[in-house]
């Protein structure tokens, strides 16, 4: 058998807070006010053990809407909730399509977890699946201090508008570079991003492909597809790539599309980064 | 800033093949008959730009309602070697489903690609990418096997009857015997239910003899979908196991209020 290193000793690799509920999600809803933060609910009161980080699974039972969600721990089982995770999307995908969220950062044990979003039609449900990860490949990196997210938009709970046909031009990365953020602000060591649809209810089927740049390319043509049956944009893999992103960088993004309709070669892209 | 392991003192790189290009890339079709492996693969690169110790892998079915396998082969035109077994999906047309293989594919390599299809003819958008620098720390890259995946038997993976009520439902065998040791698992779920019930669903998968299964994942949860034929996604990553060669491996699903039925295909990292 290949040998795991100590850290991946116990064997156990991923488990449900609560596996004695089927189906068991906590539905968090977004604030009657479209674009407006919700209330916290808690996904776990009193972790049972410390884990190394911890997965997300969550889908909303409506369509062609977009949320962003903010994930809190309170390490001592109060309700003074730290984000450690911040405006995490779920863009408009087909109703019920799971996304994952990998969140590489350690809880102890006796940590309450909640989470809380808005979303751009008011009283949206998310569902939410809450995976303490104990050990393994998905622990690593193990001791990020905070998810922060580049190119969120709050004002409509989407993300930075990419067009991937500028000027109708198909199958050609643009000359714009769409900027996520101008000066990252802390010391980046990995990256994640997630798309979506700008809450386009009827894409035509596509391919994008996507650059995003800092000093150097990290993502050189990441693609994903659209898709006609739903608003169906990707989704892309929970997936962090280890980076170097000194604070004070900038991170741009540029795009193609197979498609030029002017609405449907639109889409979203939030990155989001690891903070040491 | 973050200590990695040492296969990640590289910084993470990700590279379309090809990166520029049409932005579709490279559909490939399967066999005009129904669970036969097409005659030969579709090339997606000639000679592979840089190195990489992982392939990311991207399917998006041209149609809903049918299973599909992809393989990945590395080689020359009619001496492919197989990289990725029969990864598989189903579920709405266009929706991309996710597979990361820990391999090391030189720079210059030869990618293509072959599609088996529950239904002829069926095509699959197929997204490739070489990741510079191990993603998620998994110790070495290694071979795949698909367990209990046989698409040219109609086997797309195995159909799970739900149950509803927690946890005491029975557990189905997907693979008899280990083909090898195996040291990581990854899982997909899927459907071609065309009406799959809207309620959250909770895998579990457990090793050992009949009635004696010991659970090695417990759980993981997704969601079945009223909005087209998905079930899922699954989480595109690896966990970590040791399961020995000719162990039994099997599965349960729970479903939150109705009996589904949910394909559950396996792949291990030996």
């Amino acid at each position: 058998m290949a040998e795991w290193g100590a850290e991946y000793s116990h064997g156990g690799l991923l488990q449900n807070i609560d596996p004695s509920q089927v189906g068991n999600f906590k539905q968090v809803t977004s604030s009657a006010t479209a674009n407006t933060l919700g209330s916290w609910v808690d996904l776990t009161t009193n972790l049972a053990r410390s884990c190394q980080g911890f997965l997300v699974s969550y889908a909303s039972s409506s369509s062609n809407v977009s949320c962003l969600m903010d994930i809190g721990v309170d390490t001592s089982g109060g309700t003074s909730y730290t984000v450690v995770a911040e405006r995490v999307a779920w863009f408009g995908h087909q109703l019920r399509t799971t996304e994952w969220f990998y969140v590489p950062i350690a809880v102890p044990a006796g940590s309450r977890v909640a989470a809380r979003h808005q979303c751009s039609t008011g009283s949206t449900d998310l569902r939410l699946c809450f995976h303490p990860v104990y050990a393994g490949p998905w622990s690593r990196p193990a001791v990020g201090s905070k998810v922060v997210a580049f190119g969120a938009s709050t004002a409509d709970s989407g993300g930075t508008q990419v067009d991937g046909a500028v000027g109708g031009v198909a199958n050609t990365y643009s000359g714009t570079q769409w900027t996520l953020s101008a000066s990252t602000g802390y010391d980046i060591c990995a990256v994640c991003v997630k798309v979506g649809g700008i809450v386009n209810t009827a894409p035509a089927n596509g391919s994008f492909a996507f650059r995003i740049s800092s000093s150097q390319v990290i993502h050189n043509g990441f693609r994903f597809a659209s898709g006609s049956t739903g608003d169906n944009y990707g989704p892309l893999p929970s997936m962090w790539l280890p980076m170097t992103l000194p604070a004070g960088s900038a991170l741009t993004v540029n795009a193609m599309s197979s498609v030029i309709d002017a609405t449907d070669r639109l889409f979203d892209l939030v990155a989001y980064g690891l903070v040491k | 800033m973050a200590e990695w392991g040492s296969l990640l003192y590289w910084p993470g790189h990700l590279e379309g093949v090809p990166t520029t290009g049409n932005a579709e890339q490279t559909v490939v079709t399967s066999s005009a008959s129904a669970n036969t492996r097409a005659a030969s693969y579709t090339q997606l690169s000639s000679s592979t730009a840089v190195y990489s110790q992982g392939l990311l892998l991207g399917c998006a079915p041209g149609t809903s309602n049918v299973h599909y396998a992809v393989e990945i082969g590395v080689g020359a035109a009619g001496s492919e070697v197989n990289v990725i077994q029969d990864f598989c999906g189903a579920g709405n047309s266009r929706q991309t489903q996710w597979m990361y293989m820990p391999v090391i594919i030189p720079a210059g390599s030869r990618l293509a690609g072959r599609v088996t299809a529950s239904s002829g003819s069926t095509s699959v958008v197929v997204y490739t990418h070489l990741v510079d620098a191990g993603v998620m720390g998994l110790p070495a890259p290694g071979r795949m096997y698909a367990l209990g995946v046989t698409p040219t038997s109609g086997v797309y993976g195995t159909d799970v009857t739900t149950s509803v009520t927690s946890h005491n439902a029975t557990w189905t065998q997907v693979v008899a015997s280990c083909p090898a040791d195996i040291r990581a698992l990854t899982f997909q779920m899927h459907t071609t239910n065309t009406a799959p019930a809207s309620q959250g669903l909770q895998l579990q998968v457990a090793v050992g003899a009949a009635a004696s299964e010991v659970v090695i994942v417990d759980s993981v949860n997704f969601t079945g979908g009223g909005g087209g034929d998905q079930v899922g996604n699954g989480p595109t990553g690896w966990f970590p196991c040791q399961v020995p060669a000719g162990t039994r491996v099997a599965a349960r699903v729970e479903g939150s209020s109705t009996a589904d039925v949910v394909t559950v295909a396996f792949h291990g990292l030996g």
